[in-house]
């Protein structure tokens, strides 16, 4: 297999400026529209001055006095983004939409239309480039990990290819936290077992990892040999849906199991207005568990009917979370429901769940058309953080994503 | 404590008392069995705090005393021994040593003060009932049962006294059954409709298919007791409301179908073969004279089939989850039932032609 990974340089901050002509060449930061908002994107000039995604506004005009805001439109980059997505689909079907201004494209056996793969992708940065102005960095490999670890080695506008035959040469001395999904505390943690890089990590005993990290640790030592098995899906083909599911990474790790359930509803309704706007029920609830030192694992019940309806999802949620006695803090959780069952339009005999199936539907009518939450849950309103304001960086164009805790 | 007792009797109450002892084990002396000799019997009790039995059979008693022991352990020993006499010998320490033949069998036992007590009976609340009724009555609303944990109040059969009847209804929230027999031997108690958990009907009924003819069943404030011969089983009654089940019996179902119960319901086995999904969604398209059958599934294919019926109003068309009907078909004894519609979003009736003390209503399942 041969991938490709499309990395919009900068994005948000290159759509404004593209937008804007007095931007351009200058220090910007995109913000969200809040009080309390951050950094979500800093433009080149503004990088060398230090800001960086998540400072707030003072730190970053501490690092950089001449940093222009910009408020966030997130019309533009849907726009700009879909653009994007419409010319790499000129070059391969396969294309999956990672986030607003990423994408896996899968090239095997483009090379006959359109020449070895420096060529499509030197075509593409072309392409992207006349039609809206922005550059983009790709990376070429024989899987998304090593595809992605490819385009973020040359920032920006960059083209690095991985080839088969050096893979262990280059991911011997590879520090872990470069790869696709190690992030800073999991590197820590791994560091705490004398794991530094990918070469030390691939030789790691499997059982150990597995011990350590619950069910991640079997898949961190196949990243640490470059192997990847997952694979693309194409935009329109993830309909199919096995699962929906929605996970966080939380502020800070939490041991209070009252606390957590606020997360587990919240999630809850996240999953169950997703699958309740694509007419998805599933006959399982999994509760996904990671504690701080980012030992990883899933718990599920069964029902006896399918359903997406948040209060059933939620207390299914609670129940597992109930029955599991927590080690230590917890990192983060997900609930995802399985064993989807499409089409299935069973009507409740009892009045009252007749009632709440109207009641839910018309929550999620008002949603849908006022943005998600607008009408939720009385536990959920004392979170006083509305978010950021920003695009998700799930956000996909369009069909079910399915969300997985990697 | 010392005790000699013939394997067979040993078996039979150790069997019986199997069913009640708690799998997950989240307190381990619920995995046991309380052992208690005293006054020439044996005792055996189990529970799993919502089921309480217990049991007794004769023995040779050599020394009173008590102990717990593990019960699927002393299941599996007893069922192999080699001889027809066995020898249970528990120490104060709980060391338990079963001997049979040439075998000899050690095992770490629990105290029995840390097992939980029996509910304490009331006798003269028990009242006799016909276990045959009884059973009837079980059967045919079993399947009904909810077994979605989420929906508490709806896991178990309600049970209500009628000035001369006495009824039982399950419902799962999509269907739901009804039976009414006549009261003939009023069982007694003080609250007018219980809540009987689904775990402790199903050993009750368990225990009537053993043991044929009559028994006693008493219901108190928390819980229902039944006694047949040595055996008494206690089960906590379920809290929580059980829903209004009146307000879901359509009076106004007036399209009228008969048919052939056997017909129908292996018609229904065969074209739910190819519903889609676990669901069986089966299409009923009923016309004068006439009942087409028909499930399609997407991946595989569809399926088709004619009845005879006796309808006479106009065409109509309902689906409904193949499984409800055939449960209840199965568990109906006579020859012809009488389907009641209003239109395909309401909750269609099922009962037998002839009679009206059984009630089945199903939610149909949106075209």
């Amino acid at each position: 297999m041969i991938v490709l990974h499309m990395d919009m340089n900068a994005f948000f901050a290159s759509v404004e400026q593209r937008c804007n002509p007095a931007l351009r060449g200058k220090p910007i930061a995109v913000i969200g529209s809040s009080k309390r908002t951050v950094v979500t994107t800093a433009s080149y000039e503004a990088r060398k001055f230090g800001v960086k995604t998540g400072m707030n506004k003072w730190e970053a005009k501490k690092k950089c006095p001449s940093l222009i805001f910009v408020i966030g439109d997130n019309r533009k980059y849907i726009d700009t983004s879909v653009r994007v997505l419409n010319i790499l689909k000129d070059f391969s079907p396969k294309v999956e939409a990672y986030s607003i201004d990423e994408a896996f494209v899968d090239i095997t056996g483009t090379d006959l239309l359109f020449g070895p793969p420096e060529e499509v992708a030197r075509r593409i940065k072309e392409r992207i480039r006349e039609d809206t102005g922005l550059t983009c960095s790709i990376g070429i490999a024989p899987n998304k990990l090593l595809a992605k670890l490819a385009s973020d080695m040359k920032k920006p506008d960059g083209l690095v290819i991985i080839r088969e035959e050096d893979v262990s040469k280059l991911l011997n001395d590879l520090p872990v936290g470069e790869l696709w999904g190690i992030g800073p505390r999991l590197t820590e943690h791994l560091s705490g077992l004398n794991v530094r890089t990918c070469g030390q990590l691939a030789a790691f005993p499997a059982s150990v990892l597995r011990e350590r990290f619950g069910i991640i640790g079997e898949r961190l030592k196949l990243m640490g040999q470059g192997i990847y098995d997952s694979p693309i899906v194409p935009i329109g083909e993830e309909e199919a849906a096995k699962s929906v599911g929605h996970s966080t990474t939380l502020p800070k790790d939490i041991a209070d199991k009252e606390v957590l359930k606020r997360y587990l509803l919240k999630l809850s309704e996240m999953v169950g207005a997703r699958s309740r706007a694509h007419g998805l029920k599933g006959r399982k609830v999994s509760l996904t568990i990671r504690y701080g030192d980012f030992f990883t694992f899933t718990r599920q019940k069964g029902l006896e009917q399918p359903t997406n309806d948040t209060r059933v999802i939620y207390s299914l949620a609670t129940d597992i979370l109930g029955s599991i006695r927590l080690r230590s803090a917890v990192r983060l959780v997900g609930v995802t429901i399985s064993d989807i069952a499409g089409g299935c339009r069973q009507l409740p005999l009892f009045e009252g769940e007749r009632k709440r199936e109207r009641l839910v539907n018309a929550v999620d009518l008002v949603n849908r058309h006022f943005g998600d939450f607008t009408l939720t849950w009385a536990a959920l309103f004392e979170d006083d953080d509305p978010g950021p304001g920003v695009i998700s960086p799930a956000w996909r164009p369009e069909g079910v994503k399915r969300v997985n805790v990697r | 404590m010392k005790f000699t007792i013939d394997k067979g009797d040993f078996l039979k109450v150790l069997q019986r008392v199997q069913g009640i002892v708690e799998k997950r084990n989240t307190m381990p002396i619920l995995a046991n069995v309380l052992l208690e000799a005293a006054g020439g019997r044996v005792n055996i009790m189990a529970t799993d705090l919502e089921v309480f039995i217990k049991d007794s059979s004769k023995g040779d008693i050599s020394e009173d005393g008590s102990t717990t022991v593990n019960a699927r352990k002393l299941f599996e020993i007893v069922k192999e021994l080699p001889s027809d006499r066995v020898d249970l010998n528990a120490g104060k320490d709980d060391k338990i040593t079963i001997k049979a033949g040439k075998a000899r069998f050690n095992i770490m036992g629990l105290p029995s003060r840390d097992f939980p007590v029996f509910p304490s009976i009331d006798e003269s609340n028990l009242k006799p009932m016909e276990s045959e009724k009884f059973k009837e009555m079980i059967d045919k609303t079993a399947f009904a049962v909810s077994t979605d944990e989420t929906r508490y109040n709806i896991n178990g059969f309600l049970l209500e006294k009628d000035i001369s009847k006495i009824r039982m209804v399950a419902t799962d929230g999509h269907r739901l059954a009804l039976i009414e027999r006549p009261d003939l031997k009023t069982i007694s108690g003080e609250k007018e409709g219980v809540l009987l958990p689904r775990k402790g009907v199903m050993e009750i009924r368990r225990l009537l298919d053993e043991k044929e003819g009559e028994f006693h069943l008493g219901i108190t404030e928390k819980s229902a007791v039944m006694k047949k011969d040595s055996t008494v089983i206690s089960v906590r009654l379920l809290e929580g409301e059980f829903p209004d089940y009146k307000k879901v019996i359509p009076k106004d179902n007036e399209k009228d179908v008969i048919a052939d119960r056997a017909e129908l319901l292996a018609s229904l086995k065969r074209v739910s073969i190819l519903s889609s999904d676990k669901i069986k969604g089966v299409k009923f398209n009923f016309s004068p004279k006439k009942l087409t059958v028909s499930s399609s599934s997407p991946d595989i294919g569809e399926a088709t089939e004619e009845i005879d019926i006796e309808y006479g109003e106009e065409e109509i068309e309902i689906a409904f989850n193949a499984r409800y009907f055939i449960d209840m078909l199965e568990a109906t004894d006579e020859d012809k039932v009488r389907i009641s519609l209003k239109d395909p979003l309401s909750p269609g009736i099922v009962r037998p032609e002839s009679s009206e003390d059984y009630t089945y209503i199903i939610m149909p399942m949106r075209l």
